[in-house]
């Protein structure tokens, strides 16, 4: 067992990790802290009151969380970048468990935590900012406030905005539905996995390579459900759901409907969901077990 | 035996590097390992290290598989690679930070190679020079009190001094309880530092014997006698004679030149393979 895990070792993994990169960490939270800044700043600039709706809101936390969630996982688990800075990792007295446990620690927890509260701190100061601007122009009679009310066509007092709570299904519509913001995390986590087993996988460019390696997935997946699966079906036949459901018409175009058992689709959907990041994380742990330098 | 190599296979791709090499080692002993350059001394490293796995034959070290990686087999090897890495912290950190995941890491044993070496604890590594760095690493080495130590190509980028501090170092840090395999095609840095020689060429071990078993079978001499140049196994013109290496008829132990030995077994593998043999 302990060559598996041991707490004070994985501890002591941990503490080396944070004190060996502990500026390249910074330095990333503070380009994070600048360009979600940026960003709210330009809406405080443009000054339209209602930039900063919920969905405005969402769109920047999961565009800011999918972008440096990826490039973190890419470019911090820095130790097989170089064969030097890969022996120093391997030849650690520490077993592969607690090495991908402080991977994950930093580049999922740590990461999601910090951005998270970045985001929110940004967003208050943002929004603060932006209710007290706006609240200023609708008291005001000034002809800039008279122009802006015009310009925006308020003649109601409005509302102060509010942060959004980004984790509550009910959160804005979004860009499709209610509950689209829940079904980003859990595309986030399984995409920022496999940028980490890919920075493992790939010797260099990493980054690249795992984009290539994705979109080469999608594109098989287009490929096999576009040219083999669907001439199987008759024409203008649709799927949906979890693949669980075919609409088909026939010739004098009567609809027809053929439906697998729900639990297959509820099962498919379960492990698509759930399933997909503990194996592109088991995937990281053989990798990392078996690497070579 | 604390090393245990058997029948060991490596390739690159359809590249053969090693040829079914077995080898025994045991604590108590500095090995140097010689060999030219690409003959495969990093592979050989890398493979006892568990950081390269064989293509067939098996590695034992200290009861353990190297290839598992476990923690307890980690902590009591480390390697001095030729290419390595340090973070950016001082030196100071860096031995406080990664020392711990080393149960026998003596602290003053560090600062006294340091200090042998002159190179203060409070500076930063980013700091230093290649060679300062090197430095750092072998002290760090040295202190871990690992079983077994790894060096690849250790003077590479030391100056005239450090070699000589290095050897001093090793020797003084060295005891029972420990084997060092030290590579090098630099066969003079070597010199008064090991006690056994391992020879690799094209994927074979073509000697791996003790010096004292070298001194007992070869004599090493400046010769100016033409028979006695005429039929040593390897002779090198000097300005003044010739350099031989001979079989010790004399049975008398001559001072063995490394590089005499490590040319003369080149130019005549089989030969001196059958002279040990015998």
């Amino acid at each position: 067992m302990n060559d598996v895990i041991n707490i004070y070792r994985l501890y002591m993994l941990i503490a080396r990790h944070w004190f060996e990169n502990r500026r390249l960490y910074i330095l990333f939270l503070s380009a994070i802290i600048v360009l979600l800044s940026g960003w709210f700043i330009f809406f405080l600039l443009v000054g339209n009151p209602f930039l900063f709706s919920h969905n405005n809101q969402l769109i920047i936390y999961f565009m800011g969380l999918f972008i440096s969630g990826c490039l973190s996982a890419a470019f911090l688990i820095r130790d097989f970048s170089n064969k030097p800075q890969k022996i120093n990792y391997l030849l650690l007295p520490a077993a592969a468990f607690e090495k991908l446990t402080c991977i994950l620690f930093y580049g999922v927890f740590l990461f999601f935590i910090a951005y998270t509260v970045i985001f929110y701190a940004t967003d208050f100061f943002a929004l603060k900012m932006a209710n007290s601007t706006i609240a200023g122009l609708m008291t005001s009679n000034s002809r800039d406030a008279l122009q802006w009310r015009q310009q925006f066509g308020i003649t109601q007092p409005l509302n102060p905005a509010s942060m959004v709570n980004v984790f509550s299904p009910g959160a804005g519509s979004f860009i499709f539905s209610p509950g689209d913001n829940i079904e980003l995390f859990t595309a986030f986590f399984p995409l920022q996995s496999a940028f980490i087993l890919g920075s493992i996988y790939f010797r260099k460019n990493s980054l690249f390579k795992t984009i290539v390696a994705l979109l080469g997935c999608f594109l098989l997946f287009f490929i096999i459900n576009g040219k083999i699966l669907m001439p199987l079906f008759p024409r203008s036949s649709q799927i949906f759901g979890t693949f669980t459901v075919l609409r088909t018409f026939d010739g004098d175009g009567t609809e027809r409907i053929y439906s697998l058992p729900s639990w297959i689709g509820q099962t498919a959907g379960f492990l698509v969901t759930y399933l997909i990041t503990p194996v592109l994380w088991l995937a990281t742990y053989y990798r990392l077990k078996e690497n070579e330098i | 035996m604390m090393i245990s190599v058997q029948n060991l296979y490596y390739a690159y791709g359809r590249k053969e590097i090693f040829n079914n090499i077995t080898l025994q080692a045991d604590t108590g002993c500095i090995y140097g390992l010689l060999g030219k350059n690409g003959t495969g001394k990093t592979t050989f490293l890398h493979n006892l290290a568990g950081l390269l796995f064989p293509s067939k034959g098996s590695i034992n070290i200290a009861g353990y598989s190297p290839k598992d990686r476990l923690p307890s087999f980690l902590k009591q090897i480390f390697m001095v690679p030729e290419e390595f890495y340090l973070p950016d912290m001082p030196v100071k950190s860096f031995a406080k930070h990664t020392g711990r995941f080393y149960p026998l890491f003596a602290q003053d044993h560090f600062v006294t190679c340091l200090d042998e070496f002159g190179i203060s604890q409070n500076a930063n590594l980013q700091n230093l020079s290649f060679g300062q760095k090197k430095k750092v690493l072998i002290s760090f080495a040295l202190a871990t009190n690992t079983r077994l130590l790894l060096m690849d190509e250790p003077t590479n980028g030391l100056d005239i001094i450090g070699k000589s501090q290095l050897r001093k170092i090793i020797a003084s840090s060295f005891d029972d309880n420990k084997c060092i395999i030290i590579s090098s095609h630099q066969v003079k840095d070597l010199e008064n530092l090991v006690d056994r020689v391992i020879i690799i060429d094209e994927g074979r071990i073509i000697l791996n014997e003790s010096l004292s078993r070298i001194s007992e079978k070869l004599s090493f001499k400046i010769s100016f006698d033409s028979a006695e140049i005429g039929w040593a196994i390897y002779n090198e013109r000097l300005l003044r004679g010739h350099a031989v290496v001979s079989i010790n008829i004399d049975d008398f132990e001559s001072k063995i030149d490394l590089e005499l030995l490590y040319k003369a077994t080149m130019a005549n593998p089989k030969l001196i393979q059958s002279i040990f043999n015998s």
